[in-house]
């Protein structure tokens, strides 16, 4: 009985098992990809810095010193559009974010194993067919095995070529929207700039005859405070956009990289590692915004 | 403004406005009154130079516009392709199943032949991307 069970399941198993071999053109672990867009997809979907330019008018407003009632040493940009103008542009912003937020994710998921592999789907599967009751014989339990094994290695090699062709496909497209949030960034730059020009202007008039602060030595430290944030601020958006630049440097290097074979890709891999800390580093650095 | 400025064009002239306010000789205001005139001199250089910056994030969001429906294209694209990986792994349960129902009706254990046919139907239903 057995030997005519195996007669009739044979050939559908040589017949895969060839054409898994077909599909066969060397494998690799692609987990170092998707390590690496877990970083770079958390770098370009952080809207902190974008928020920090919309935010710059309020907090602007908030170094106004406690209990001045003069008008003459004052805070506040006149003529500035309306807050709910620089709003709307910031949700533009936040959904440019999310959209490359979710490139990147959808890029390791494609390089990573969240599906089982064949090798765990057909253990599930003999499982339950020995559980049924039905014999199956260590000859063709072992055939099963290898041929799950074959397509856990065609299924690698079908995520690397197709993580290349997205990388491939998407390149300008997404060097250009990486290229939006940079130029985006020096633009929050400019305007903390802008806003600390406006700070400097508020405390040299309080520090001047004309202003409120009577305790100089004490106004000329919180001046001092006042400039060391922004400028601790604006070292963070100069990191976030070397940052940029490392992920559309890395994102241009991808497309060389996946196509490389065996040793020579995981070596080029291996290095997405280290950026992959510059990255976590640069994204830290925006706690403070 | 009689010249038409690009994004950069905006955001250097922008930065100019701001150096300017940094100019300003607050410090040596003869008078409350000059004091204040310098402030608002102040504020209105930099609500323009935030006012050109604004214009330089519309202007840039409007550029990228068509790279970035490029970019959601392409994301879609890849759950697809995600969708007919988990497809590739869910054939090896075809397969078992598949095996499964050979052996039932070889063995001639035509109860089990039923429950076999109904795993082979939800798998193949399944793996349809």
């Amino acid at each position: 009985m057995p030997r005519r069970s195996r007669t009739i399941a044979r050939p559908l198993w040589l017949g895969l098992v060839l054409l898994a071999a077909g599909l066969l053109t060397g494998c690799v672990n692609l987990q170092a990809v998707s390590a690496y867009t877990a970083s770079a997809g958390a770098v370009v979907a952080d809207t902190r810095p974008a928020a920090r330019w919309q935010q710059s008018e309020p907090h602007l407003l908030a170094l106004q010193l406690p209990g001045d009632q003069s008008d003459v040493c004052t805070l506040g940009r006149s003529g500035r559009q309306p807050q709910a103008e620089f709003d709307a542009a910031f949700k533009e912003i936040a959904a440019v974010h999310a959209l490359l937020g979710a490139y990147f994710q959808a890029l390791g998921a494609l390089a990573g194993n969240q599906v089982p592999m064949p090798t765990a789907a057909l253990a599930g599967s003999l499982s339950a067919v020995k559980s049924a009751g039905v014999p199956v014989s260590p000859a063709d339990e072992a055939a099963l095995k290898s041929l799950a094994t074959l397509l856990d290695r065609a299924l690698d090699a079908y995520r690397q070529r197709e993580v290349w062709r997205l990388v491939v496909q998407t390149h300008d497209d997404v060097d250009r929207s990486l290229a939006l949030l940079e130029r985006l960034a020096a633009i929050y730059t400019d305007e903390v700039q802008g806003e600390q020009a406006q700070a400097r202007l508020y405390w040299r008039c309080q520090l001047s005859p004309n202003g409120e602060v009577v305790d100089k030595y004490w106004g000329r430290r919180e001046l001092k405070r006042v400039m060391d944030g922004y400028d601790a601020d604006r070292a963070a958006l100069e990191t976030y956009a070397k940052a940029l630049a490392r992920v559309r440097r890395d994102h241009a290097e991808l497309r060389y990289k996946l196509a490389l074979d065996g040793d020579a890709l995981k070596l080029a891999l291996d290095e997405l590692q280290a950026t992959r800390k510059e990255l976590d580093a640069a994204r830290s650095a925006l706690a403070r915004l | 403004m009689a010249e038409i400025y690009d994004i950069d064009g905006l955001k250097a002239l922008a930065s100019e406005l701001d150096q300017l306010v940094e100019a300003l000789p607050i410090d040596q205001a003869m008078s409350k009154d000059e004091a204040r005139q310098l402030m608002a001199l102040g504020h209105a250089l930099g609500g323009a130079a935030s006012n050109l910056r604004l214009a330089a994030v519309r202007q840039l969001l409007a550029e990228a516009a068509p790279a970035l429906a490029q970019v959601r294209a392409a994301t879609g694209s890849a759950r697809t392709v995600l969708k007919r990986i988990a497809a590739i792994s869910q054939v090896i349960g075809l397969v078992g199943d598949v095996v499964m129902l050979g052996q039932a009706v070889a063995l001639q254990k035509w109860t089990l032949v039923g429950p076999a046919l109904a795993g082979v139907q939800k798998s193949v239903a399944a793996i349809r991307v």
